[in-house]
């Protein structure tokens, strides 16, 4: 399934960020994307403008937030090139992805989420 | 530590040239003196000094005793950890090299190492990395680990997971959202959260 159907299913139940860090492959590195030209953004101003290309292009309406300029918060996840986690109601992590390319599977991602809800709704009844 | 172990695998590689009784081959110590002059050593220059301890510009009876222990740790040889169970330099050196080609071109570095670190390490700017310059890159350790070893590619290790672990307390990280620049503190969420951290490229 893909990202933006996993969002549109489970967005009543569950918050989803997508956070937008540093490019993995742009024009002014040594393995530039094919798909789609894009320079790494210099400034906070230009991230954000490319996370909105980058939001419309790859029609995701998942709510969008950008890292800074320091890639804290990709740095904290250690989530390039790109990743998926989730965090559970009292902010602990609750799955965490591989890192992608390779191992960032969104069929994985869906099954804990399935799981995780599947045993708040079981907490709940309790 | 692993500046210790690297420098033991280059003099691994190079005594045995050094210390070969074989009489064919060209004694290194050409003039007899006991001692072996820059002149007479066979490796780069940043080697002959790495062996000089003294820097007297000769590597005496002492120093290739020296060497010569380097030389047994290199058997032994791990590269990354300092336990003596990381890979060894030579198989890291045929890992990057796909085309067995005995030189690792750009494409090739790029595979497993740092894109940036290619020019660093292709210190005659030949367009590739030969041996020593792979040996030399990691012994003055500026490649303390170059990329990321990928577990299917070669056998390496790959390069560790810094991501909080399930269960641990989501990090203590802030970022704004794109369309009205709202700060979101994402260490103090409140519901079930999904996050997918991506870019375009």
């Amino acid at each position: 399934m893909s990202l933006q159907k996993v969002y549109e299913q489970y967005r009543d139940h569950a918050d989803f960020w997508w956070v937008y860090i540093r490019e993995a492959h742009p024009t002014d590195s040594s393995r530039p994307a094919r798909h789609v030209q894009i320079e790494q953004p210099k400034t906070f101003l230009h991230r954000k403008e490319v996370a909105s290309q980058c939001s419309s292009g790859l029609k995701l309406s998942i709510p969008c937030v950008v890292d800074d300029m320091k890639d804290t918060v990709s740095r904290a996840y250690d989530a390039m090139p790109d990743r998926l986690y989730i965090l559970d109601a009292k902010a602990h992590v609750a799955f965490k992805g591989g890192r992608g390319p390779r191992s960032f599977s969104v069929d994985e991602m869906e099954n804990a989420l399935k799981g995780l809800l599947a045993k708040g709704e079981k907490a709940g009844k309790k | 530590m692993m500046m210790r172990i690297i420098f033991a695998l280059v003099a691994f590689t190079l005594t045995g040239q050094l210390f070969a009784q074989n009489p064919s081959r060209r004694p290194v110590d050409s003039d007899g003196d006991g001692k072996i002059s820059r002149k007479e050593f066979p490796g780069p220059g940043e080697l002959f000094e790495r062996f000089d301890a003294n820097r007297d510009g000769f590597i005496d009876e002492k120093e290739r005793e020296a060497m010569r222990g380097a030389r047994r740790q290199g058997g032994r040889g791990g590269f990354s950890d300092g336990q003596g169970q990381g890979m060894p330099m030579r198989e890291f050196f045929h890992t990057l090299d796909a085309d067995s080609n005995r030189q690792i071109s750009k494409e090739e570095w790029e595979l497993l190492c740092k894109a940036d670190d290619f020019k660093k390490a292709d210190t005659d700017k030949s367009g590739h990395i030969a041996p020593m310059e792979l040996f030399l890159f990691l012994d003055l350790g500026q490649g303390d680990r170059p990329g990321g070893f990928r577990p299917g590619r070669g056998g390496g290790r790959e390069r560790p997971d810094r991501g909080p672990a399930v269960g641990s307390p989501a990090p203590k990280v802030v970022a704004k959202t794109m369309t009205d620049e709202k700060t979101i503190d994402l260490s103090k969420v409140t519901r079930l959260t999904v996050l997918v951290f991506g870019s375009y490229t």
